[in-house]
């Protein structure tokens, strides 16, 4: 891992140059989108301003549909618009920032801008139960810290929905949209154990625990019920063997797992499978976006650092490098 | 008719309470088949280890002159608890007792370098620690097991129930603190 003091030198001795010249070229393109903005509105008021006092009548099915259809093609153009202009900084903020910023990291690592983790690795996860229809993502960082090799990106899977009964619709639901991340696990096992958040924070103890007996359950294996109660509070696990569940859920593995989803500050599903751990993070925030309307300086790009240390983190956090049973 | 409705009612209320006590039994009887069933968990494991012990004594044997008596402790545990038929209290007592013997034998290793550098008995050392956090995680679902079973034997109304088949709480089984373990463990790896 990286210092501060080891980062701050870094930025300004690698990325400042970049940076600066991606600011710059991202505030041009925040004030013509701006103005394209202002002046689209303005143009669509005029438009429905001039349809009023055509008619006396302020409530008209023609009205509405005269207003809707320029205003929703409007909008729409202007997405496009937004996203042509700045797909050219977005892909250089990757290629020029986060390429270089990330093998400084560590030089056993890798991004790859186009590149996502394969989805029969999504599925051996286990933790999301429908097979996905399509299947994509970016931002995929891989390499090995010490004995562990793991892999990170953006997932966006969907799976066809299909309703029940006669006019059953049919429609593409997300199955999963977000951070995912796999790494080699550092015990041999088995089966497979689960690691939710716990759905019963809300209710009163005892009847959450009922109640999540027969949850999750079935298809996830048994509820496990663990000692250690902060753990409890945030997760709740389910595996295909008790005496397994607790073989990899050390009492020390239990409390990294409660610090590092402190730490991330957002929900995990975590599946210890196949010998590997997988964790799928809840969380909208998309990882190496350039926002088109916030300024982009030093403090910003090391947010990005952060992030990608917390990822990256997560071997040292869990200890998965310390090899001192039968997996080497 | 009112009559009549009245003893639909009590009808009703026997059948329910009848479900609801073959409920409680049934949950019970679970409960202790499960206490019994993690009992046999942990015994395979203990097996498992007691399978690894002779390789063990024999690749250490030679070079660790000054640890004869725990390498005699251990060999003797083992006759010990391979001979006949332990009780449950002994089969813990024996094992409280095995883990710490071997733990002081794994720490001793730490001061003969041949020793570490042996093939052989790094790779029994891998084995050991790993049967050994089996057997942790094999006593911790046991206590969970027991845990269970204990609360359904003392709370209401399952305890109603419990009294009648003269079922009574169980003992836990005791856990040898784990932590220190793994740091000195670790360290014979470096």
């Amino acid at each position: 891992m990286k210092s501060d003091a080891e980062f701050e030198s870094f930025y300004h001795e690698q990325l400042h140059p970049d940076v600066v010249d991606i600011e710059a070229r991202r505030k041009k393109t925040a004030r013509v989108l701006t103005i394209i903005l202002v002046v689209a509105v303005a143009v669509f008021t005029v438009h429905a301003f001039m349809d009023w006092s055509g008619n006396g009548r302020v409530f008209n099915k023609e009205f509405f549909k005269g207003r809707m259809f320029p205003g929703l093609t409007l909008g729409s153009l202007f997405l496009v618009v937004w996203s042509a202009m700045t797909a050219g900084i977005k892909h250089d903020f990757k290629e020029k920032v986060i390429k270089r910023m990330i093998p400084f990291l560590d030089p056993g690592l890798r991004y790859d801008v186009k590149g996502f983790i394969p989805q029969r690795v999504f599925e051996e996860s286990g933790l999301f139960r429908e097979k996905p229809e399509t299947y994509k993502g970016e931002d995929l960082v891989s390499g090995r810290i010490g004995k562990t090799d793991f892999q990170f990106s953006e997932l966006d899977a969907r799976y066809r929905f299909r309703g029940s009964g006669r006019n059953a619709e049919s429609r593409l639901v997300t199955l999963f949209d977000g951070p995912f991340y796999v790494a080699d696990f550092n015990k041999h096992f088995s089966g497979s154990t689960y690691v939710f958040p716990d759905i019963g924070e809300k209710l009163i103890g005892h009847v959450a625990d009922i109640l999540q007996r027969h949850g999750h359950g079935g298809v996830y294996g048994e509820f496990v019920k663990v000692e250690d109660p902060e753990f409890e509070n945030y997760f709740a696990v389910y595996s295909s063997d008790q005496v397994e569940a607790r073989y990899i859920l050390s009492t020390s593995l239990m409390s990294r797992l409660t610090e590092f989803r402190k730490k991330a500050d957002t929900r995990l599903s975590i599946a210890f499978r196949s010998s590997k751990v997988f964790i799928a993070m809840n969380t909208t925030k998309n990882y190496f976006e350039v926002p088109t309307f916030s300024p982009l300086d030093f403090a910003g790009v090391k947010k990005y650092f952060e992030d990608v240390m917390l990822v990256v983190g997560i071997v040292d956090d869990l200890n998965l490098n310390t090899r001192i049973w039968t997996k080497q | 008719m009112q009559a009549n409705f009245t003893h639909l009612a009590v009808a009703g209320a026997a059948v329910l309470g009848v479900l609801i006590l073959i409920a409680i039994y049934n949950g019970l009887i679970n409960k202790k088949n499960r206490v019994g069933s993690a009992f046999s968990t942990i015994d395979v494991l203990l097996k498992k280890r007691f399978d690894l012990i002779p390789n063990l004594v024999s690749a250490v044997k030679f070079y660790m002159k000054h640890e004869q008596s725990v390498l005699t402790q251990i060999t003797e545990l083992r006759a010990k608890a391979m001979s006949g038929k332990l009780s449950e209290a002994e089969t813990a007592a024996v094992d409280a007792q095995m883990t710490r013997a071997l733990r002081g034998l794994m720490v001793a290793v730490e001061n003969y370098p041949e020793l570490k550098a042996n093939e052989n008995v790094l790779q029994l050392q891998r084995s050991l620690n790993e049967v050994e956090e089996q057997i942790s995680a094999a006593r911790r679902a046991f206590n969970a097991a027991v845990l269970d079973y204990n609360n359904g034997v003392e709370m209401f109304p399952s305890n109603v129930v419990a009294v009648i088949l003269r079922y009574r709480q169980k003992p836990f089984f005791e856990i040898v603190e784990a932590e220190r373990q793994n740091v000195s463990v670790g360290a014979l790896f470096t």
